[in-house]
């Protein structure tokens, strides 16, 4: 009885290490912003359950990240489990000569100089998302942007209107302008 | 332990020694894990960079057994009041006290005579007279951001009526209302109206300015059931047994400074009376509980790792006021009228380190005046004041925060006090831990102290009795959760508490009552939670909790059998052993979702009269659809059944004053209006 004691209190010893080796971060490296990927994360997410979108045909949510795999991934990492209208979100990292038909919502970060050589590829039905005052400027339809340490958001109406995108009136009311430097 | 094994974990301590964590906070503490439940209002509030003093309280809100219930869940299950919120919370029960008044026990003990605090947005709701806080149909629940609930002792930054747990609603900001919301709700049992109620809220933000008005009117029926005492007298609850609720709530802010007003008016009709018999034909009592509060408050960041924070209240509480209401053609007189006016003076400052490490230190200064206004009491209660001092600090390591507190009290009447507490937490990628122990020391309130003098002055045999002890508590805690998937996590933690010089409200062989300090009362116990997401199937949520009783000195909270021995030595009466709840919440669509809810309470023991009772355990069912943008945007629609096999819950008196049980909510459907504008 008291070897099955020893041998019980191991066995759940070794296990607990188990859970703490598996909890300490000692896999892949993560990106040093991975808090802020989380919140833009939450913010994509979010919008498209505001949108009314078309019908499924692709059997997938397709988010496209222009030419970042490293924000996809994080992306893709923070709305793993996440649906949009009952299909699983995939995001995916695409370059300005890829064919962007497939994607549902294409998301320009920060860093691309020349958002319109996206922009002009992003066919009707696609939601695009951006941060860069390049993108605002050639009307993008939201413009994501930081502020006194938070996100912010601008909604640009008209250009929803013109790809048939409906928003809920809700949302319109926490846009924002931007305060241009 | 062999040898290989010890060498193992050394190394894999030596090799973890320069672990580091990724954020401050566990992602989901600041990114909340439920995108689909967080409003954009409250993802606009998130900061990208945590500024120390952020990361401070990050890690203060984690030194505690917490639970949080958003304001989307409350409207998801079609919450019709407190009660229907706190029920799923894990060791939280609730049980009879008198005079159609229910309270709740945390871990299987009462928390009637102070060891709850209830508050909203900072301002106590928790009656000072007796430390009693009413439930049913009483605090709102529309237009909540939030409930934050200390499950467990709180005395260290609450004060002394946070022994056993805290509750604190926060609603909904200027900011996050941008707009308003107008609703209103009307629910029938089975024999009859089971209440109705309505609500404004409304606020915005400018810039720096930002004001948020809540206003809420409800009136309840306890039960359609009747009521039997333990004499034969009986009464329809269909017909009795109301109670209002009238709740307003304003606050302006402008920069680092806000103001606070709250009025709270809760009454509550009772028929069932104090103890084995009730009031009619005779006359039904009415107990109101008034609050007007004022809270003025000032928050400054010196800079990203100091803050200053100062605070002004003030409240005008009038609990207990008791007018009897005769059916002989008399006219309604008022019995009892007593007054407390409140104020307390808080200043503190929190330094922190961009490493996460914290110190809070603070000290107020706080003061009761009872005012006496219509009563038979002919003496004249002291200036009850308060000073405390308090600090809390944590210094952090890769493996544990350290957390240290201590709390002075210096108290006009009782002595002095010195309550510490200590906690290591640490929260790894999957896994976290916590360990706590707390002491809290509960001083009598006014009402205490006068009930003894008036006993001195009145009671029938002469007797001398002397004005009670505080009480101490200590509380021992271990929680441990762990992560499997993003979409699976499980946290469960034991406890032990033991509270000596125990409250106990007594009758001596007269019925002149008085109170009396009774001893150890402790009990142990486990808690733990289980949440579960599937895209497709939406929200599981599991709760169990247990608990044991180890000590009741006098026996007081009890099942004893006709020769006055215990049995079920485990239990306290009044409160179940086991608890279990299941909350489902499926989204049909995205305007469309059903939510239903489990609860079992295992049986549950309490006096009729002199003779004890034993309740079966109980099932509960509800269920509730909300419609979201119904027909037009903004408009919403809920439907709720509830207890929909008609389980009949009934509040079990916690403690052993003769009370039959009273009949609780029966099955109910419920209609729900909103607009949002």
């Amino acid at each position: 009885m008291r070897q099955l004691n020893k041998t019980f209190l191991m066995l759940l010893s070794y296990f607990f290490i188990f859970l703490m080796a598996e909890s300490l971060p000692v896999q892949a490296k993560q990106h040093s912003n991975e808090r802020l990927m989380a919140i833009k994360a939450a913010y994509l997410y979010r919008f498209s359950l505001f949108i009314d979108w078309p019908e499924p045909h692709l059997g997938s949510f397709l988010i496209c990240v222009a030419d970042n795999s490293d924000y996809s991934h994080l992306i893709q990492f923070n709305l793993q489990n996440q649906y949009i209208k009952d299909e699983p979100i995939e995001v995916v990292s695409v370059l300005k000569t890829d064919d962007l038909s497939a994607c549902q919502l294409l998301y320009i970060p920060k860093n691309i100089q020349h958002s319109a050589d996206f922009l002009l590829k992003a066919k009707k039905n696609i939601l695009t998302l951006g941060e860069s005052m390049d993108f605002y400027h050639e009307q993008g339809m939201i413009y994501l942007y930081e502020q006194d340490n938070k996100i912010r958001f601008f909604i640009n109406y008209e250009a929803l209107k013109k790809n048939d995108f409906k928003i809920r009136a809700q949302l319109m009311k926490l846009s924002r302008t931007p305060i241009e430097e | 332990m062999n040898k290989k094994f010890f060498v193992a974990l050394l190394s894999l301590l030596a090799s973890n020694s320069q672990a580091s964590e990724s954020l401050a906070c566990k992602p989901e503490s600041t990114v909340p894990k439920g995108l689909d439940d967080i409003a954009f209002a409250d993802l606009m509030e998130i900061p990208i960079f945590l500024s120390a003093s952020q990361q401070g309280q990050c890690t203060r809100e984690a030194a505690s057994i917490v639970s949080t219930i958003t304001g989307e869940e409350l409207l998801n299950r079609g919450a019709r009041d407190l009660v229907d919120a706190l029920q799923l919370i894990p060791g939280f029960s609730f049980g009879g006290n008198m005079v159609n008044m229910v309270g709740m026990g945390i871990r299987g003990i009462t928390t009637d005579e102070g060891k709850l605090s209830v508050f909203l947005d900072g301002i106590i709701l928790t009656e000072q007279r007796f430390g009693i806080t009413g439930f049913g149909g009483h605090f709102p629940v529309d237009q909540i951001d939030r409930i934050e609930i200390i499950r467990g002792p709180g005395s260290i930054l609450y004060g002394n009526f946070a022994e056993l747990g805290v509750v604190n609603i926060i609603t909904k900001k200027g900011h996050q209302l941008k707009g308003g919301t107008v609703g209103a709700s009307y629910g029938r049992f089975a024999r009859g109206e089971a209440g109705h109620n309505s609500f404004l809220t409304a606020g915005n933000q400018w810039d720096d300015f930002e004001v948020s008005l809540y206003a809420k009117y409800n009136e309840s029926h306890r039960s359609d059931q009747f009521y039997h005492d333990a004499n034969g007298g009986s009464f329809d609850m269909a017909d009795y047994n109301q109670s209002e609720s009238i709740l307003g709530n304003f606050q302006i802010r402008y920069k680092d400074l806000s103001l606070h007003f709250l009025v709270d008016e809760y009454t509550v009709n009772s028929a069932d009376g104090f103890a084995d018999t009730i009031s009619l034909p005779s006359k039904e009592v009415r107990n109101q509980f008034s609050t007007y509060a004022l809270n003025l408050d000032f928050q400054h960041d010196v800079n990203d790792k100091i803050k200053l924070a100062a605070s002004f209240d003030f409240s005008r509480q009038t609990p207990w006021k008791r007018t009897n209401f005769y059916h002989d053609g008399r006219a309604p007189k008022v019995k009892e009228q007593v007054a407390i006016d409140h104020y307390t003076f808080d200043l503190k400052s929190t330094f922190s380190s961009e490493q996460g490490h914290y110190l809070v230190i603070g000290n107020s200064f706080q003061f009761q005046d009872y005012q006496h206004q219509v009563s038979n009491f002919t003496g004249e209660l002291p200036l009850f004041g308060d000073y405390t001092l308090y600090g809390e600090g944590v210094y952090k390591t890769d493996w544990a925060n350290v957390l240290f507190a201590l709390r002075f009290d210096w108290y006009s009447e009782y002595g002095t006090n010195v309550a510490p507490r200590f906690a290591l937490t640490k929260q790894f990628e999957k896994f976290h831990y916590k360990a706590m122990y707390s002491q809290a020391f509960h001083a009598p309130t006014g009402a205490n102290y006068q009930l003894n003098v008036e006993y001195n002055q009145n009671n029938s045999l002469n007797r001398e009795i002397t004005q009670i002890r505080p009480e101490i508590s200590h509380t021992y805690e271990i929680e441990l959760g762990y992560q499997f998937q993003p979409n699976l996590d499980l946290t469960a933690n034991i406890f032990y508490t033991e509270i000596q010089n125990y409250f106990l409200y007594s009758f001596d062989e007269n019925f002149d009552d008085f109170y009396d300090n009774a001893g150890e009362l402790s009990t142990w116990g486990l808690e733990a939670v289980l949440n579960y997401q599937h895209a497709l199937w939406g929200k599981l949520k599991f709760n169990y909790s247990f608990y044991q009783s180890l000590s009741d000195v006098t026996t007081d909270f009890k099942a004893l059998d006709s020769e006055g021995n215990v049995i079920h030595a485990e239990s306290n009466i009044g409160f179940p052993t086991h608890k279990l709840t299941a909350n489902h919440n499926f989204k049909i669509t995205d305007s469309l979702s059903f939510n239903h809810t489990v609860i079992f309470s295992s049986e549950r023991y309490g006096y009729n009269g002199s003779k004890l009772e034993r309740h079966k355990p109980i099932w509960i069912y509800n269920t509730y659809l909300r419609y979201q943008n119904a027909i037009w945007e903004g408009l919403e629609v809920g439907l709720g059944l509830y207890d929909v096999f008609n389980g009949q819950y009934q509040y079990v008196q916690s403690f052993n004053g003769s009370h039959p049980a009273l009949p609780g909510n029966t099955r109910e459907v419920r209609l729900k209006l909103s607009y949002q504008f």
